[in-house]
């Protein structure tokens, strides 16, 4: 229903956004940062604002055919690998499985809820909670050396 | 390869596997089989011929040939088996044999690699763990890394394999230690996985040690291969014997305790004469990387399976072409610490034969092929005999059915031939056939006996059960003597089969002590019950001393679900055990490896197999380790449709809908990332269903 949704009608202000949207939003934030494992309205608070900023931005590239969900979606994908960047001092944080693994790694570090109120934080230091992604990142397979393993030959060979 | 050979300086020749007298061996051991298959034969056809040989007699005297000397020389195998180890002595150096003392560290880099398919992954995780573990304490585990190379198709079982893998690593802190790669496609089975990770990690490593899933391994053991492998820059293939342990049913005790008793025997026998071109059996071995890469790509043969087609029995072929490269291939008795599991009954006993024997069959097409050392080309027919030697056993006993059926209906004729003075009287040789038999079932059952009766007279019979390994060794030969009969038409039933151009699929080998309902081996085995009692009222009404002649290969077949059903009694097996009966050294001294194996087994790891896609949309942890661990490649346009119509499905029906191919493909090309698919679920309940789905199966009613 939101793909037709018009949304150069959503203001600025959160005062005068669709009630729809603003429920859209938090509906968002609170799956994206229950799927990492983060309970708390400070974290969802800062996704939200997040993807209002990014509305804003994206308003122009809109179109009927587009799913708002997913625009959504991506938006909360950004925000957060655009976090982990932050954190991990590392820019190659978007990638599907880049991304994953950090999940994998922050579910695992925040395994206690220590982690829940710097979820999106960009004020403090965060070198504890990069060192512990660091020591909880996934390796599934080291680096690839590629070799050809040639099919052997039953018949004689010509001299 | 000489080339590529190091230098032979630094290495420890307390470890060189070489030994004198190779053709030597084999020239005395092969004409002794020779020669008494010669005598056995010819006393075959000399009692026969007593009454003028018929042509049925004749057919039956060559099969008993190609019969015996398949028994004679698994008898000298045998024989040479008992010395060696009467002796102690090793069967290369033909020294004492004294254990190995490693100089130094390592240097080589190893990796344990462990193809699986939809296996469970409790079972897998647990050697895994037990070996791994048995690594850690002996100091070396830095010289190795484990990969478990997933080809599982089954969509919870992935999902399994991947937590099992994830709960691993950080249980054991072994991050960078143990990999998982799964393949999104499996062509050529278990050898298509091998090759494909040969060619994208392999490299990476010096040595490679190939685990099956029911695999477990010492570290001590690894480590020895690998020390050896460093020293012997010549072997292209190290094989332990694996030790068959851990299950309870009756049928999986009386082989594992026979296998404990007399394997080492056989072992230690094949071992003497086929020196450096021994054979591969698949797993518990170690290979060099390099050479295994370079010479053991598997051609395809020419026309369609079961005879054509990609090669499924791949252990022998690649032990093949190591030699054909001039890589030596040993197989090492004394390497202990090494296990494996059998199938816990009959019936699935049977269906892994009915695998082997088509992967066998087909290396009766590589017998011929050009380049193949000779004794290379002796175990593929060995291979083929294994199953066709039953066929063969079959045909022997009917056409002796025939001979006597048309013996007893022929009247003698006293005055044959030319016109004479003197009558040719009947000759009775039942005692020379009488000799015969005795000769043939003592060329069966004599290397077993003394392997037993070594046991009982050595030092360690106490761990076998003491005064009751004579008791075990004498049912041992009672139940494997009516189950003979069982498997030779099984056997024959499985190369009819394939020769006739039927197939077998690829599954997962049973690996919990399962029984077998009686129902279900009389429907299994009504085909041989009804043989066994047809050829019995034949046997009957031909000769009355013919059917006592028959009556154990009778009894085999008639009574052949009771004993199915009893042997694959997990009640009886445990009742064995208490009693004494059937014990082997890894269960009254387990090992520790063995220990840990058990235990990890009997804890569970936790990660059950669930409903794998359910376990993605619940579990956050499952869900982005799953998508950490897909491919970075992204689905052709057909497929995105395919999946995006799942993904609607999935969305509006719930996973309960879903087929088990529909959740296999969404979970393997998810139509957007994972954790997008997770956000948009209702986990908690929403206030706004309708902005949020939930992909929880739909309560009924």
């Amino acid at each position: 229903m939101f793909e037709q949704m018009s949304l150069p009608h959503a203001e600025k202000t959160t005062a005068a956004e669709p009630v729809a949207l603003g429920r859209m939003l938090r509906d968002t934030a609170r799956a994206w940062t229950r799927s990492f494992g983060v309970s708390g309205e400070v974290a969802e608070q800062r996704l939200v604002d997040q993807l209002r900023a990014a509305l804003r931005e994206d308003v122009t590239v809109l179109d009927v055919n587009s799913n708002f969900q997913d625009v959504l979606d991506q938006a909360a994908h950004d925000a957060i690998a655009g976090w982990f960047a932050y954190v991990t001092r590392d820019q190659d944080c978007h990638t599907g499985n880049r991304f994953a693994m950090l999940r994998c790694a922050f579910l695992s570090a925040n395994r206690d809820g220590i982690w829940n109120e710097c979820f999106l934080d960009r004020d403090g230091s965060l070198q504890d909670l990069a060192l512990a992604l660091q020591v909880q990142m996934m390796l599934p397979t080291p680096a690839r050396n590629s070799r050809v393993m040639p099919r052997q030959s039953l018949e004689r060979q010509a001299s | 390869m000489k080339d590529d050979l190091k230098s032979l300086e630094g290495l420890d020749p307390a470890v060189r596997l070489a030994g004198p007298g190779r053709k030597l061996r084999r020239f005395f051991l092969f004409g002794a089989a020779l020669v008494t298959t010669a005598y056995a034969s010819w006393m075959m056809a000399d009692v026969l011929a007593a009454d003028q040989l018929t042509m049925m007699e004749a057919v039956v005297v060559t099969f008993f040939t190609i019969n015996f000397a398949w028994i004679s020389l698994s008898f000298y195998t045998g024989v040479v088996g008992v010395f060696l180890r009467a002796f102690g002595l090793d069967a290369l150096t033909l020294r004492r044999l004294r254990p190995i003392k490693r100089k130094g560290r390592l240097r080589s880099k190893n990796v344990v690699i462990i193809p699986v398919y939809n296996e469970s992954p409790n079972r897998v995780f647990a050697g895994l763990r037990a070996s791994y573990e048995s690594l850690v304490a002996t100091g070396e585990i830095d010289a190795f890394d484990f990969f478990v190379l997933s080809d599982t198709r089954d969509p919870d079982i992935w999902i399994a394999e991947e937590m099992a893998w994830a709960r691993t690593c950080a249980e054991l802190n072994a991050r960078g230690k143990i990999f998982f790669r799964r393949r999104p496609e499996n062509t050529e089975r278990k050898s298509g996985n091998l090759k494909e990770f040969c060619e994208t990690y392999a490299a990476n490593y010096d040595h490679m040690i190939v685990f099956d899933a029911d695999s477990v391994m010492s570290g001590e053991a690894m480590v020895n291969m690998a020390y050896m492998m460093e020293n012997n820059p010549d072997a292209g293939i190290i094989q332990t014997p694996p030790q068959p342990t851990g299950r309870m049913t009756l049928f999986a005790r009386v082989l594992q305790f026979i296998s404990r008793v007399h394997g080492p025997t056989m072992s230690a026998g094949l071992a003497f004469w086929c020196m450096g071109s021994s054979n591969y059996w698949g797993h518990n071995a170690i290979i060099r990387v390099q050479a295994f890469i370079d010479c053991c790509g598997l051609p395809v043969l020419s026309g369609k399976p079961p005879m054509g087609g990609h090669i499924l029995s791949h252990d022998f072929v690649e032990a093949a072409f190591m030699r054909r490269a001039g890589w030596r291939v040993w197989l090492i008795p004394q390497l202990e610490g090494s296990w494996e599991e059998l199938p816990p009954n009959l019936i699935d006993y049977a269906i892994r034969d009915r695998r082997w024997c088509q992967g066998n069959m087909q290396h009766a097409r590589l017998i011929f092929a050009h380049g193949f050392r000779p004794l290379s080309r002796l175990h593929f027919f060995m291979g083929v005999m294994s199953f066709v030697s039953s066929p063969l056993w079959l045909l022997l006993l009917l056409s002796s059915t025939v001979a006597t059926l048309q013996n007893a209906r022929l009247t003698h004729s006293f005055f044959p031939g030319q016109f004479t003075m003197f009558p040719q009287w009947p000759v009775d040789r039942s005692f020379e056939m009488l000799m015969l038999l005795v000769f043939t079932i003592g060329m069966l059952v004599v290397p077993k006996v003394i392997s037993v009766l070594m046991v009982f007279i050595g030092r360690d019979r106490r761990k076998y059960g003491g005064f009751a390994v004579l008791i075990s060794g004498l049912l041992e030969m009672i139940y494997s003597a009516l189950q003979a009969p069982i498997m030779m038409m099984m056997h024959a039933r499985f190369v009819f089969s394939v020769l006739t151009g039927n197939q077998v699929g690829w599954d997962a080998q049973e690996r919990d002590d399962t029984g077998v309902p009686f129902m279900s081996a009389l429907k299994t085995h009504k085909g041989i019950i009804a043989l066994g009692l047809i050829w019995g009222a034949v046997a009957i009404f031909v000769d009355q001393a013919f059917f006592w002649w028959l009556s154990p290969i009778l009894a085999g077949l008639v009574f052949s679900p009771w004993l199915t059903h009893w042997s694959s009694s997990l009640a009886l097996g445990k009742k064995a055990a208490a009693m004494g009966l059937f014990l082997t050294p890894e269960e009254t001294a387990t090992p520790d490896e063995l220990a840990a194996l058990y235990r990890l087994k009997e804890a569970g790891l936790g990660d059950d197999v669930r409903d794998g896609l359910l376990q993605l949309i619940e579990d956050p942890y499952a869900n982005a380790l799953h998508s950490a661990l897909l491919p970075a490649q992204k689905p052709d346009r057909r497929t995105q449709i395919e999946v995006g119509i799942i993904y609607e499905k999935l969305a509006r029906l719930g996973v309960e809908a879903l087929t088990r191919e529909e959740k296999f493909k969404i979970m393997s090309w998810p139509v957007k990332p994972l954790d997008q698919i997770m956000a948009g679920q209702n986990i908690g309940g929403s206030d706004h269903p309708e902005t949020s789905t939930s992909f929880a199966p739909a309560k009924k009613g």
